[in-house]
């Protein structure tokens, strides 16, 4: 029996490919290890070859590029109609989509109209008949593993940043094809930029960053003074804190907002949800402050600390400061 | 103008997970239920609209156990006229699909003008029983939305979906349609003591899943377990001082910072 393809969507925007793309090409070849059958990109875009080139390039992957003129933005129901029409062809096992904004949008829907099982938000898979798919329930204190329920396609974003991508060996082939794809009344109305901000979390080299544990705007004055007592420390938030509006957006550490890379990264009061981590795993020393000792943020952290808040940041922070005091 | 917001019975937060019997997912025994916070923005979302346009109707629909039923007094307590609770006593709805068929199977023939749901549900994160609600129901579709307008002649809505970042990509949808409400989007008010009352007097319609048709899954958990503790975080323990002054000392010697 010949084995089914494994499809691999590329997200790219303003013409430019997208980092995570090269992470689910990675995730397409592990996955063709286990299951067989060969991997391709599937470009949805207009114009689409120079974005189709360069994964082609830095992937290794064969390329179809779809081109319409409802790609020149992400439109959901262009995207729809596309990949609805090329499963139907192909039949692919799988067909793997980054889990971003775009992906989420599109995948549940993708699966609903090609009749495919769907997988959301996967971390890795376990190989073996059928293919498990890693994922975190309950704000990561419960690991799942999912499988595929129907022999038709298995359509799976998985989370950016759960595999690392591979160095290509040549360049795959690319072709480039126009096809139908009607948007319905769907219109995409452009990208608005962020605010502009005026603190760059990215210079901080310490962070101490504000969960929604710190229970009111009004103990923030706490997270605030610890963090001034370094040279470049910088007041970082998680999204509840920013979303009910004790700090403003600018302060957000995440997927939603800034990612960040300090050399201490001190987290009081966050659960360590995924959409948080991503934004600061990347931190040399991470610090949690918690008073569950089963939150996922002690996967994340390096130094761990179950303590209540409110008693612990003013000890440290009166040591912090008797220790600078004496130069010590 | 009539608004149907999805709602779902979750666990707090906080609670100390445990994995059920089956080892497939978590144990519900025990645990305290309240309503998922992102269906808590599409509720006042939903508000929001009735008080801009008049005439406006909200319904609240949940698939769940009987003690689903408190979520939709919640709703209903902020502004919610009705709440139907789709009865999923013996669990069979257990993916994504299951869910978003039995609300489909229901709804079809109401005519909703918008249906709002919250972007995903604080236990299962899945995020697909919206965008599926949607492809079922053949509506146009916008998830993480942060923002929504709809147009003066209530024919149109114009969204912005929040992106990686902080940027925003705007999308016009005509209607009817369905969002998904990300956090943020408002602030959610609290009900007033009267409705909370009223509410608790109301007898909420039931509706057994049997009467809904064939509930297709569109995926299987075969096992839970509770992560492994990560091996690399070390773990300070005494008193508050010693264990300040561990930290201290731990830092120092990898990061020196100060
Ligand atoms: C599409 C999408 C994008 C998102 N983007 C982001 C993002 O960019 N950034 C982000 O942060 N989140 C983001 N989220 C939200 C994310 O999923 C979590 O909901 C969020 O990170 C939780 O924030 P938190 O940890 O502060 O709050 P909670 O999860 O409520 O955690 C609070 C923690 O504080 C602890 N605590 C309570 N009291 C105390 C005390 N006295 N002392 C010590 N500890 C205490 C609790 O044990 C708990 O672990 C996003 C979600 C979605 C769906």
């Amino acid at each position: 029996m010949v084995s089914r393809e494994i499809l691999v969507v590329v997200e790219h925007r303003a013409g430019k490919l997208l980092p995570v793309s090269l992470e689910l090409a990675a995730f397409g070849r592990q996955l063709a290890q286990i299951a067989g059958g060969s991997v391709m990109g599937v470009v949805l875009a207009s114009p689409a070859r120079s974005v189709a080139e360069e994964f082609a390039q830095s992937s290794g992957l064969p390329v179809l590029a779809l081109e319409n003129e409802n790609f020149s933005a992400y439109n959901a129901e262009a995207y729809l109609r596309a990949l609805a029409r090329l499963v139907s062809e192909r039949q692919p096992a799988f067909i793997l989509i980054a889990h971003t904004a775009a992906g989420w949008d599109f995948a549940p829907r993708l699966a609903v109209a090609v009749s495919g099982s769907c997988s959301t938000g996967v971390a890795g898979f376990e190989a073996g008949v059928p293919i498990r798919f890693h994922r975190a329930i309950c704000g990561g204190k419960i690991s799942t593993e999912v499988a595929p329920i129907l022999d038709t396609v298995a359509v799976v974003t998985m989370m950016p940043g759960a595999v690392k991508p591979t160095e290509p060996e040549a360049a795959g082939a690319v072709e480039v094809k126009s096809v139908e794809a009607g948007a319905g009344g769907t219109r995409a109305l452009g990208l608005k930029q962020a605010p502009p901000r005026s603190l760059d979390l990215s210079r901080a080299e310490v962070i101490v960053a504000a969960g929604r544990g710190m229970g009111g705007p009004e103990h923030l004055g706490l997270i605030r003074e610890l963090a001034s007592l370094f040279d470049r420390g910088a007041v970082g938030a998680s999204r509840p804190v920013v979303d009910a509006g004790w700090l403003p957006l600018e302060h957000q550490v995440g997927m939603t907002g800034q990612t960040v890379a300090p050399k201490l990264y001190l987290a009081c009061g966050i659960s360590g949800a995924i959409q948080h981590t991503m934004g600061m795993s990347r931190a040399d020393l991470i610090v949690a402050v918690n008073t569950d000792p089963a939150a996922a943020i002690f996967s994340a952290a390096h130094l761990g600390i179950v303590q209540d808040l409110r008693r612990f940041l003013p000890v440290l922070i009166a040591k912090l400061r008797d220790k600078k005091e004496k130069k010590l | 103008m009539k608004i149907l917001v999805c709602v779902k019975s979750v666990p707090d937060r906080q609670s100390s997970f445990r994995v059920n019997a089956a080892g497939t997912g978590y144990e519900e025994s025990g645990l305290k239920f309240g309503v998922n916070e992102y269906d808590l923005f599409a509720m006042e979302e939903a508000v929001r609209i009735k008080e801009r346009f008049r005439e406006v109707e909200i319904t609240a629909v949940t698939v769940g156990p009987p003690r689903a039923e408190a979520a939709l007094r919640k709703a209903m307590s902020l502004g919610a006229a009705d709440g139907v609770l789709i009865d999923d006593s013996n669990g069979r709805a257990t993916s994504a699909l299951a869910v978003a068929s039995l609300i489909a199977a229901w709804s079809r023939d109401k005519k909703f003008d918008l249906v709002l749901c919250g972007v995903l549900s604080e236990d299962l994160q899945r995020g697909q029983t919206g965008p599926m609600l949607a492809q079922l129901l053949g509506l146009p579709c916008a998830t993480t939305v942060a923002a929504e307008k709809i147009s003066e002649d209530r024919k149109s809505i114009t969204c912005e979906r929040e992106l990686e970042g902080g940027m925003r990509e705007r999308v016009l949808l005509p209607l009817p349609a369905l969002l998904t409400v990300q956090s943020g989007i408002n602030t959610p008010r609290y009900a007033s003591l009267t409705n909370v009352l009223r509410v608790k007097q109301l007898t909420i319609p039931s509706i057994p899943t049997a009467s809904l048709g064939e509930i297709p899954n569109s995926e299987t958990t075969l096992r839970a377990c509770l992560p492994e503790r990560s091996a690399i975080c070390e773990f300070l323990e005494g008193d508050l001082d010693r264990i300040a002054e561990q930290l201290l000392e731990k830092v120092r010697a990898r990061v020196p910072v100060w």
